[in-house]
């Protein structure tokens, strides 16, 4: 998706727990972390169950799509490249695998984006180590 | 015989609410001492210390004051945290640990013009013994603390139908009674549409739905009840405490679930205290939505209906459950880490030195301090005081 001459956003830390997570929207995937010993799924992505607290852990690719739980626009902020980008939206995203995701809504005016709009992935990419989805509304 | 511990000193620093003068240690220092002059302990007596910071705060703060505590508290859980630190005073005077612990704090926020409201870091320092991740999938997006909130905000508002004027109610409230205190910031009456018709932060919250930042400082004195015969004024009894955590739970949570629901019932219950035993609420008033989900986390009504809840004046000096007398973080004061002043004006109450701003008869007090993202990680923090006349 194009950002225009919008200034670039902050680049999140990348650990040893996230580089899959964080690379994986290079090709298009959101993963969660899904537990090989007690099945359950979890967001953001860790290297031990928060159910079980098994090391068995593998990332997934989710379908991508879901529902707008809660949703914020944001008409005040001082960093120059966020600032740039007021007023945005902010949504809590509930994946149909049951994870939530807090992200980005684009795609469409910020006042529009509504609870339960349903929404997919797409993604942004910040540099050669990091993609970051984000949410548009669902076609 | 058995050990108690109650509040023998509670003080506000009356620095202005900008006060670029001033540094942290200063306003711990003075409020130490003007907390020292209400009990008529020494600084030799002082033999505990607590507060919340960086990492070597407490340790500083001993240098800055020469004292060489046998007890230390730095339990950093947000603007909660000196909640925690009262109830694990009493507790550790109770073991024998210590006989008069000083629970202090000092900000520059506002002068240092941080702010940490509606504003996300450019720069991420690294911490090689940080275990706090969230930042990472925050940042990118501009999630700032407000629209954390905010999203709590807008779900309580779709799930059960609470209005922006219902949360209005709550700033309306703060700021009728920041009108009776001299020292507050915003005095000036406000109406409902005012707050409606302020410029949005993070919708649905707008500027008067948002607490001010200020400078400030203040300190209270948990003492071994022994050495009240000893020294001027009364106590305040605490009563109870309880602690708990919200999070994400890593993709499961529910926005409208907040830890005042786990920390609620444990504080009353060993408090033994009924709702309708309340004679005043102080609640860290980040938001006017932190209000309300702690109202209904709390208890005092049920999940969904704090918004009829707050309507009708309840939260007013006369009404069913006046709320945060001296006005609050949403108009008095708010130099970051609030938590400290709510049990501050609580033993003001009890004790009955509010003046104008009196509760009439007040001899249970419930304060509730909310540490970090309410719609996100955070701690619950809840504290039963009452008199003791």
């Amino acid at each position: 998706m194009s950002t225009g001459t919008l200034p670039p956003r902050p680049l999140p830390r990348v650990t040893p727990e996230s580089a899959a997570y964080w690379a994986g929207g290079l090709e298009g995937n959101l993963l969660i972390g899904r537990c090989d010993d007690c099945d359950r799924l979890h967001h953001p992505p860790h290297a031990v169950c928060p159910g079980c607290w098994s090391s068995n852990v593998t990332a997934v690719p989710a379908k991508g799509t879901g529902t707008v739980e809660a949703v914020s626009v944001v008409h005040r902020n001082g960093v120059p490249a966020l600032k740039a980008r007021l007023p945005y939206a902010i949504g809590y995203v509930s994946l149909d695998e049951g994870p939530r995701v807090t992200a980005s809504v684009v795609g469409c005016p910020p006042d529009d984006v509504t609870i339960g709009m349903r929404v997919q992935v797409d993604f942004e990419p910040l540099s050669d180590e990091v993609a970051i989805p984000v949410f548009v509304p669902a076609p | 015989m058995t050990r108690d511990a109650a509040i023998v000193a509670a003080y506000e620093h009356p620095a202005p609410r900008k006060a670029p003068d001033y540094t942290p240690l200063r306003f711990i220092g003075e409020s130490a001492r003007g907390a020292l002059d209400q009990c008529g302990l020494r600084p030799s007596d002082i033999d505990g210390i607590a507060t919340t910071g960086e990492t070597m705060a407490p340790v500083s703060i001993a240098e800055y004051l020469d004292i060489h505590p046998r007890w230390i508290d730095s339990t950093g859980i947000g603007g909660s945290s000196f909640l925690s630190h009262i109830m694990h005073a009493r507790d550790a005077i109770r073991q024998g640990h210590a006989r008069a612990v000083l629970i202090v704090y000092g900000s520059t926020a506002r002068s240092s013009a941080a702010a940490f409201g509606s504003q996300v870091r450019d720069q991420v320092v690294v911490d090689p013994m940080a275990v706090d991740d969230a930042e990472a999938y925050l940042h990118p997006y501009g999630v700032v603390l407000a629209s954390q909130y905010a999203l709590v905000a807008s779900r309580h508002m779709h799930q059960y139908g609470t209005t922006r004027a219902q949360l209005a109610e709550i700033a309306v409230a703060c700021r009728t009674h920041a009108g009776l205190n001299p020292n507050a910031l915003y005095r000036d009456p406000i109406t409902i549409d005012e707050v409606l018709e302020a410029p949005p932060i993070a919708t649905p919250l707008h500027r008067l739905d948002c607490c001010v930042i200020t400078d400030g400082g203040g300190a209270v004195i948990v003492a071994d009840t022994d050495l009240l015969s000893d020294v001027k004024g009364h106590g305040v009894a605490i009563l109870g405490g309880a602690e708990a955590v919200g999070h994400t739970e890593m993709g499961q949570r529910d926005l409208v679930d907040t830890a005042a629901a786990g920390s609620g019932p444990r504080a009353f219950g060993e408090a033994g205290i009924r709702h309708d035993d309340v004679d005043l609420l102080m609640v860290y008033d980040s938001f006017t939505i932190t209000v309300m989900t702690v109202l209904e986390g709390l208890g005092f009504c049920k999940p969904g209906e704090g918004g009829p809840y707050v309507e009708g004046g309840r939260l007013l000096l006369d009404g069913d459950l006046p709320l945060n007398p001296d006005g609050g973080a949403l108009s008095n004061t708010h130099p970051g880490r609030r938590g400290l002043f709510l049990a501050i004006e609580a033993t003001r109450q009890l004790r009955g030195e509010g003046g104008p701003r009196q509760v009439a008869d007040a001899t249970v007090a419930v304060c509730h301090g909310v540490g970090g993202y309410l719609g996100h990680r955070h701690s619950g923090v809840t504290l039963v005081l009452g008199g003791m006349a």
